[in-house]
């Protein structure tokens, strides 16, 4: 046999070895660049999955950022339903790299949120975090205050964070008539659908990628040392506006993304890439990490996904000493998904 | 009147006190039983008796209370529910939170506290009044200044919480004398605080240094006083 480039590949680059005949677990798929350990403060945002990245840092006695905390009382399970714990600042769901840049605009360039809030049944919603209060707001001026407070504390906890990890969800997003990005299309977690104000779009390989640029270029003028850590999340959409068959919009979006945080982390020292999409998303895992809707993640997907990160670092730069003993109920843990709401439309007549 | 306190740590800080103004107090007998952090909620009802599942907790009570293994709850005219929580940071900012959120943490801190555990087991044998206070709130450190919080608005969510949730009930706020701002207690009172003791005989133990939370004698003699001429007048401290 002549000599060849593959001739002398690891067994983990052929697919028969690592995932054929021969298979035993996934190993090796995660290759880091550098060390993430529990004295480096990483602040986590962006989809319903990155929630278990945080949750899996705080169970493990890493030092996640909290940057909006709870007030004193209100237990976990309370806290989180107000949106305080599930990411860094109570940015809720981030799903677009787009969205994230958005953030970053208003945090760290001084531009100003839209004037927008959504009345409904006597209360207000936040058109940018619609589900934080789960029954509004007593008012407009309380909604603009806390809308100012997650944007200090947004702004704050990339200014604190060693590592931001962010876990890029959907390309799927809508828009209002002056270019601002919605989290969630208008009507569907509050607010009114209005088809002349509410634009579609569905961004594309170079729009997502200056749209993390933009964030990431912001964040580190800011701090110039931070690094990040990006994910692509595995759950499926839950609908498509894009005219497609949700699996193939679906396949869409993700391929997007996972080529974006590729792209970005082939390019950059300071930006890794990890694949939690990989971990659940793949041919021989199957159905098995996925609940019975075969979207939702089940807790042994994410205690596989979580357990290949903190192994693998481990592995190559030695087990830190902090452990953590409630994991498997972290994983356990519901997620916090906006986005979930758009199921609720679905099969209606 | 026969006055029961059940609490933790900081029931060292009243007990001190309590034995500098006594003597004001002719027609008051108090006993402490106190354990550090919730432990004196690993009790049981027997009877009409609270008593301590474990050993280190009777301990604790015969320590505390002169002598006393269990709290026999009939020999009470009132309860006091002393300091078995923390108060919020005195750097918590509550105009960074909606009425909701506020509404909701009041809430689980009257509905799903500790003192609300206790004071259900109580109300099983007794109807006599149950008085609840939390913790001292911490001194400021570090030249930070605490924020001004809304504890007027705070101490009578509090308030109504408790008389609504348990009959007989009553919220006790910190005696305002001691508060420097908002949720802070004026620094003087962190000075020369000793820990609750852990042993007979044992010698008292000074806190930590950096200890911010637990007050001193002095503290516990005006809040002790406070409370009791609160009760003469039929009112509590405002």
């Amino acid at each position: 046999m002549p000599d060849t480039p593959y001739s002398d590949l690891p067994p983990s680059a052929y697919w028969k070895t690592a995932m054929g005949d021969n298979f035993a677990d996934l190993t090796g798929l995660y290759q880091p660049k550098w060390r993430i350990g529990p004295e480096h403060a990483v602040a986590t945002y962006g989809s319903c999955f990155a929630q278990h990245f945080g949750r899996s840092l705080r169970a493990r006695k890493f030092t996640w950022v909290d940057g909006e905390p709870a007030p004193a009382g209100l237990e976990k399970e309370a806290a989180e339903r107000f949106g305080y714990g599930v990411f860094s600042a109570r940015t809720a769901n981030i799903y677009t790299p787009t969205l994230l840049a958005q953030w970053g605009r208003w945090a760290f360039a001084g531009e100003e949120v839209p004037q927008e809030a959504w009345a409904q049944d006597g209360r207000v919603y936040d058109p940018f975090r619609p589900r934080i209060e789960p029954e509004g707001f007593a008012s407009e001026e309380e909604m603009r205050r806390l809308q100012g407070v997650a944007i200090r504390a947004f702004r704050r906890s990339i200014e604190e964070a060693d590592v931001l990890v962010f876990t890029l969800g959907l390309t799927e997003r809508w828009l209002n008539a002056a270019g601002f990005e919605y989290p969630m299309c208008p009507g569907t977690a509050a607010g009114t659908f209005d088809e002349s104000a509410h634009r579609f779009d569905n961004l594309g390989f170079l729009e997502a990628k200056a749209g993390m640029e933009e964030a990431m270029s912001l964040f580190k003028a800011a701090n110039p040392g931070l690094r990040f850590l990006l994910t692509v999340s595995p759950v499926p959409l839950v609908a498509s506006a894009s005219g497609r068959h949700v699996l193939a919009a679906t396949m869409q979006s993700k391929a997007i993304l996972r080529a974006v945080a590729g792209d970005l982390a082939a390019s950059r020292e300071d930006t890794d890439y990890f694949p939690s999409f990989e971990i659940i998303f793949n041919p021989i895992y199957g159905r098995r990490f996925f609940q019975d809707n075969l979207r939702g993640i089940a807790p042994g997907g994410v205690n596989r996904v979580m357990g290949h990160f903190f192994d693998t670092q481990a592995a190559i730069f030695g087990a830190p000493e902090a452990a953590g003993s409630d994991a498997e109920d972290e994983a356990r843990a519901d997620v916090i998904c906006e986005e979930e709401l758009l199921g609720s439309f679905g099969g209606r007549s | 009147m026969r006055l029961c306190i059940i609490g933790s740590s900081h029931c060292a800080a009243l007990g001190d006190g309590w034995e500098e103004v006594k003597g004001r107090y002719p027609g008051t007998e108090i006993h402490i039983f106190a354990a550090p952090r919730q432990q004196v909620l690993e009790t049981r009802l027997t009877g009409s008796e609270l008593v301590p599942e474990t050993e280190k907790l009777r301990n604790f009570f015969q320590l505390s209370s002169g002598g006393r293994e269990t709290i026999n709850v009939q020999q009470y005219d009132r309860f006091l529910l002393y300091a078995l929580q923390k108060q919020a940071e005195i750097f918590q900012d509550d105009a960074s939170y909606s009425e909701a959120v506020m509404q909701a943490s009041r809430s689980a801190r009257v509905l799903e506290s500790p003192e609300m555990v206790l004071a259900r087991r109580l109300r099983e044998c007794t109807s006599a009044p149950i008085d609840v206070a939390l913790s001292p709130y911490r001194r400021p450190v570090g030249g930070r200044v605490p924020a001004e919080g809304s504890v007027a608005e705070e101490n009578a969510a509090f308030a109504r919480l408790w008389a609504e949730a348990v009959p007989g009930a009553r919220f006790v706020p910190q005696p305002p004398e001691t508060v420097l701002t908002g949720r802070a207690t004026i620094p003087d009172y962190g000075s020369g605080t000793r820990r609750l003791s852990t042993r007979e005989g044992q010698k008292p133990i000074p806190h930590k240094s950096h200890d911010d939370v637990h007050a001193n004698a002095e503290y516990g003699a005006i809040w002790i006083s406070r409370y009791l001429e609160g009760l003469q007048h039929e009112e509590l401290p405002a």
